[in-house]
């Protein structure tokens, strides 16, 4: 029986090859993204899962406000630990050191250079307690036996060694404070892609806190412990708040007398009082949780997962929808089969298993086709989200195929039961008496159906669209400097960070001779970062905390900046701007409550208050992207000894730019010999600063297009089957005297109905997402109306063509022939 | 073999009683040849769909084989048509997505017949038949003639104890619907199966015993035929 029923799925399917078509290609695209979406949240959960300890580990730091200001460090001091150890047995072992750091390697065997930047993690011995690496080569512990000793992950040992046993090789480091050459011995390889990390480093070697001397205690590291078995994590968390509340007052006090025994609201006195501490606590996070969101994080990737999740949900309710509408649709043919099927003696359950059967057998076919739609969707996956995910050589195959598996039922569940249902339970007689009424009129459940999908599909739609217009604004605004050509390059050699204009003049040359290069800068930071200083102006009794840009005189003509009153700094005036000139930008005029130009500003030195003559406003210059206020700005041209300018900024010429990038590489090695110059471009940087809205757009992009062309799919096979069950009644008409237009229009008022249903419902729901998603913007644009508009009118005109298309046939048949073969 | 007492089947609509039936009682033995004749929409097929418990009366009673049909649920009438009773349709209604074959074998899978004694029956029809060529065949490849045999092949097949057959001829040319009348002939006279066709033609009730005659739902006449 059961192989009878696949053959006739088959002979039903192939029958049918243009609704099997557009129904299992629909479905094999939705359960693709699926599949996709599962890759992605399998590897962003399954990172340290290896770790039997995991729900026993946190990483602390501390959150304190100290003179006003909130301070979310993600570390702590080195007496935190200290502080642990000694009075709490609950925890296992608690480790510090740094968690991201960066490292550039390389290994030079038979002349042959392999230079590799890699993550490294380094910290103290006792790590491996608190994070149970496990070696697969060498062992872990024995990076802390020698100075020079390095562990490295399986991955980055393939890059830097090939096939060979990496142990005792050797790589190369530029390290520490003058960069000096230092060889690494490999000591223990582990392998990362069984024990992935949510760290993800590649290199681990033990801290050297000895650079710290007396210093070390009121450092801070990243800090994580490990709890021992059992102990309830939270309330022992909470102890460790006040201990180390009070350790730290005692500390600040500088009093180690173990009969001093501040109470926690003393500690919190103690600390006011000395260091302006007005509230502390510690902030601690299971590690278990990190990947999914931080408390430092704003971007959570929860709530990308969960917005993924509900795209590719939504993908496969829509590829479900459709299988059941063109079921449905399809049912009207087989309802004759039933009736005889049941006069014969099936029994209702027989033709459940049977429309079960023939669902099974799409589905599957739908899976087969996903498996391979997703393998090759991977890689472009893998482009637009920067991951590395990967469908038939993942080491969890088997996991991700087995979860796949699962939604394939639910599918054929969600898909198949209404259909399977609704044709089981024909009635026998009403078909083999020949009355059955074919549904002229789509019935009310298919109607709630495809208005879902498409309000689904236009709701993306105009998202999409609205989040391009967003973007684009984003793209062409002015941003108040002139991003393109604009490099800034790294001054590595801290005895060149420092260096008076004049002493500059001699490395600006050298960068001048180069063709390529037009004009030359330099400022203590990029000019679309943090600057890294804060001063407070203070004028006519009010006081700003305002970002300090450190430049050179000519900063603001080289990054292209504008001076919209009053003067930029100048090199003959040098004598007297460095010392007592500022330019303030726009926002600082007005937070400022300034005028005009020419004013007196008091800048805050500590102690005393050094006056300055604002002898320019600047332009805003949106540094920090769309999505913050700009923060009011103060440029000075003043000191160099401690407001180091590390960066170059130069404007090339737009021709040749590579060869020019080559000659500034080449030019500078001669400067600042054996390190690799580190360089940036500051389109690129706004790029990076916008990239997860790029990516979100065209995440929305393409889940938008799928849910559209599934949704038409739908409506396509859905107009087909109507005009043909109505070809009877077009051809009465059409000798009655209808016109062809006056035929399409019957045809089309039924589904344009329903799509314009759809639409008011996606324009609504888009407006809501919409507004809160313009929420997280500082600069956007007004809600564009437009959008909405132009994608309704789209999707309408697309309905019309599409149920026209398919309505054509029925409405250019011959109506005599048609009437006579009923 | 079948009672009916006093059936009564009307559709309401609006309010408005549409009889169908009226009144409708008669016996049927087992190894009766029976033809239900009268014009169209007299009520025939009504009666025939009735008796195959495709419908059920408004009123009255109706025993088949000692059980009181109007009291089943639809599993247990479903039971009883796997076990005893053959439909043959005017239209064929062959399932068109099977082959000849595996039309004959549908009812044997719903009884659960086992495998090697369904190729035997169905080798065995198709060879009373004539049609064993034919067995991999599609319906729409075949004659409306060797259709309606097929049709007969598979009502035949689950050795029913009763056919029932709404005019099996209707869509026939006379020479094929001779031959299945011959065919029912012999059915009903060789292997005592009981048979009630509708039919609109005199010389295919001939080939019955009894011929009831019914007009606007009420049975006209009810005659014994003594062969032609
Ligand atoms: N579902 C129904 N609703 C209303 N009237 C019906 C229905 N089915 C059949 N009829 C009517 O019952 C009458 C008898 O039909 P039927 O038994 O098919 O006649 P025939 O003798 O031609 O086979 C006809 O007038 C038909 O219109
Ligand atoms: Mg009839």
């Amino acid at each position: 029986m059961f192989k009878l029923n696949l053959k006739i799925a088959w002979r039903n399917l192939w029958k049918n090859k243009a609704y099997s078509v557009f129904n299992i290609f629909g479905l094999a695209v939705g359960l693709a993204g699926f599949i996709i979406i599962l890759l992605y949240i399998n590897r962003e959960q399954g990172f340290d899962k290896w770790n039997p300890a995991l729900n026993r580990t946190y990483m602390v730091a501390a959150d304190f406000t100290q003179n006003g200001a909130e301070n979310k460090g993600s570390k702590i001091k080195a007496l935190f630990a200290k502080t642990i150890e000694a009075e709490f047995p609950s925890v296992e072992a608690i480790s510090i050191g740094w968690l991201n750091g960066n490292a550039n390697l390389r290994t030079e065997t038979n002349g042959k250079v392999i230079k590799e930047k890699l993550s490294s993690v380094s910290m103290d011995d006792k790590f491996f307690a608190v994070y149970p690496l496990t070696a697969i080569n060498g062992r872990m512990q024995d990076v802390f036996r020698d100075k020079n000793a390095i562990a490295i992950s399986k991955t980055a040992a393939l890059k830097m060694f090939g096939e060979e046993n990496p142990i005792n090789k050797v790589l190369i480091q530029n390290r520490g404070l003058n960069e000096k050459e230092q060889e690494l011995v490999v000591k223990a390889v582990w392998d990362d892609k069984k024990q992935p990390s949510y760290f993800g480093f590649d290199v681990f070697y033990a801290a050297d806190f000895s650079i710290y001397g007396g210093e070390f205690l009121s450092r801070t590291f990243s800090t994580m412990l490990t709890f021992r078995d059992g102990v309830d994590a939270e309330s022992e968390l909470s102890k460790m708040n006040d201990a180390y509340t009070i350790a730290l007052a005692k500390f600040v006090a500088n009093n180690s007398d173990v009969n001093f025994k501040p109470s926690k609201q003393q500690a919190l006195a103690i600390l006011k009082d000395k260091e302006g501490i007005t509230s502390f606590k510690l902030i601690y996070e299971p590690v278990s949780d990190l990947n999914l969101g931080t408390f430092y994080s704003t971007q959570a990737k929860r709530t990308t997962i969960n917005i993924l999740l509900a795209l590719a949900s939504f993908l496969v309710i829509i590829s479900c929808i459709n299988y059941t509408n063109l079921s449905l649709v399809l049912a009207q043919k087989r309802a004759k089969e039933v009736g005889v099927k049941k006069v014969l003696g099936a029994q209702k359950i027989n033709l459940l298993k049977q429309f079960f059967a023939e669902t099974a057998l799409q589905c599957i076919i739908a899976y087969l086709f996903a498996l391979i739609i997703a393998e090759l969707l991977v890689p472009k996956v893998n482009n637009l989200l920067d991951t590395q995910l990967s469908l038939f050589s993942s080491s969890n195959i088997s996991l991700v195929l087995g979860q796949a598996l699962l939604i394939l039922l639910a599918v054929i569940a969600m898909a198949g039961a209404y259909p399977a249902f609704v044709l089981a339970g024909f009635r026998p007689v009403k078909v083999l008496k020949g009355n059955f009424n074919t549904a002229k009129h789509i019935g009310s459940l298919r109607k709630v159906l495809v208005v879902c999908q498409f309000t689904i599909a236009i709701a993306l739609v105009i998202s999409f669209m609205v989040m391009l217009a967003q973007l684009e604004f984003m793209r062409n605004k002015d941003l108040g400097l002139n991003k393109s050509q604009l490099m800034t390059l790294d001054i590595g050699n801290f005895a060149k960070r420092n260096l008076s204009p004049a002493a500059f003049q001699s490395i600006k040359d050298r960068l001048l001779a180069i063709s390529g290069v037009d004009d030359l800068t330099r400022a203590t930071e990029e000019p679309i970062n943090d600057s890294g200083f804060n001063n407070d102006l203070s004028f006519a009794g009010k006081k700003l905390n305002v970002e300090s840009r450190f430049v050179d005189v000519n900063y603001l003509k080289v990054i292209g900046g504008k001076v919209v009153e009053g003067r930029d700094f100048s090199t003959d005036l040098i004598a007297t701007d460095s010392v007592q000139s500022i330019l303030l930008n726009e926002t600082a005029f007005a937070k400022l409550g300034l005028t005009s130009v020419n004013q007196q500003i008091g800048i805050d030195h500590g102690d005393d208050i050094k006056q300055f003559n604002v002898i320019g406003k600047v332009k805003d210059i949106q540094a920090y992207g769309f999505e913050h206020e700009v923060v009011p700005t103060v440029y000075l041209v003043a000191d160099y000894q401690f407001h180091w300018r590390r960066n170059i900024i130069l404007r090339l010429k737009p021709e040749n730019i590579a060869s020019t990038i080559e000659e500034i590489k080449k030019t500078w090695m001669e400067i600042e010999p054996g390190r690799d110059p580190i360089y940036s471009f500051a389109d690129e940087t706004f790029q990076k600063m916008n990239k997860a809205y790029e990516t979100s757009n065209k995440v929305i992009f393409y889940f938008g297009s799928l849910t559209l062309i599934i949704s038409l799919f739908g409506l396509i096979g859905f107009a087909a089957y109507s005009a043909e069950i109505r070809t009877r009644e077009v051809a009465l008409r059409r000798i009655l005297g209808a016109t062809t237009a006056n035929l399409l229009n019957m045809l089309n008022k039924d589904f344009l109905w329903l799509v314009i249903i759809a639409n008011i419902f996606a324009d609504v729901l888009a407006y809501v997402y919409m507004n809160k998603w313009f929420a997280g913007f500082a600069y956007r644009i007004p809600m564009p109306f437009e959008m909405f508009f132009t994608a309704n009118l789209s999707i309408i005109v697309i309905t019309i063509l599409t149920v026209s298309w398919q309505s054509l046939r029925a409405v250019n048949s011959n109506p005599a022939s048609v009437l006579k073969a009923e | 073999m079948i009672k009916l007492q006093n059936i009564e089947k009307y559709y309401a609509n609006k309010g408005v009683k549409s009889y169908i039936l009226r009144h409708v009682s008669t016996e049927i033995k087992q190894g009766e040849f029976v033809s239900i004749m009268g014009p169209s929409g007299a009520g025939k097929s009504t009666l025939l769909n009735i008796l195959g418990m495709l419908e059920e009366p408004t009123y009255g009673e109706y025993n088949f084989m000692g059980e009181d049909v109007t009291a089943l649920k639809e599993r247990q009438r479903i039971e009883l048509y796997r076990n005893h009773i053959g439909f043959v349709f005017q239209a064929y209604h062959l399932i068109d997505e099977m082959t000849v074959a595996e039309n004959i074998e549908a009812p044997l899978l719903y009884k659960k017949i086992p495998g090697s004694e369904r190729k035997s029956r169905i080798a065995d029809v198709l060879d009373r038949f004539n049609m064993v060529a034919k067995k991999d065949l599609f319906p729409n490849q075949l004659s409306g003639g060797q259709q309606q045999l097929v049709g007969i092949a598979r009502a035949l097949v689950a050795q029913p104890s009763i056919i029932l057959a709404d005019e099996p001829t209707g869509n026939l040319q006379s020479a094929q619907a001779e031959q299945i009348m011959e065919l029912f002939k012999k059915l009903n006279e060789e292997d005592g199966i009981t048979i009630i066709q509708v039919t609109h033609s005199e010389k295919n009730a001939q080939y019955g015993s009894r011929i009831l005659t019914i007009e606007d739902g009420v049975i006209k006449e009810d005659i014994s035929v003594n062969g032609l």
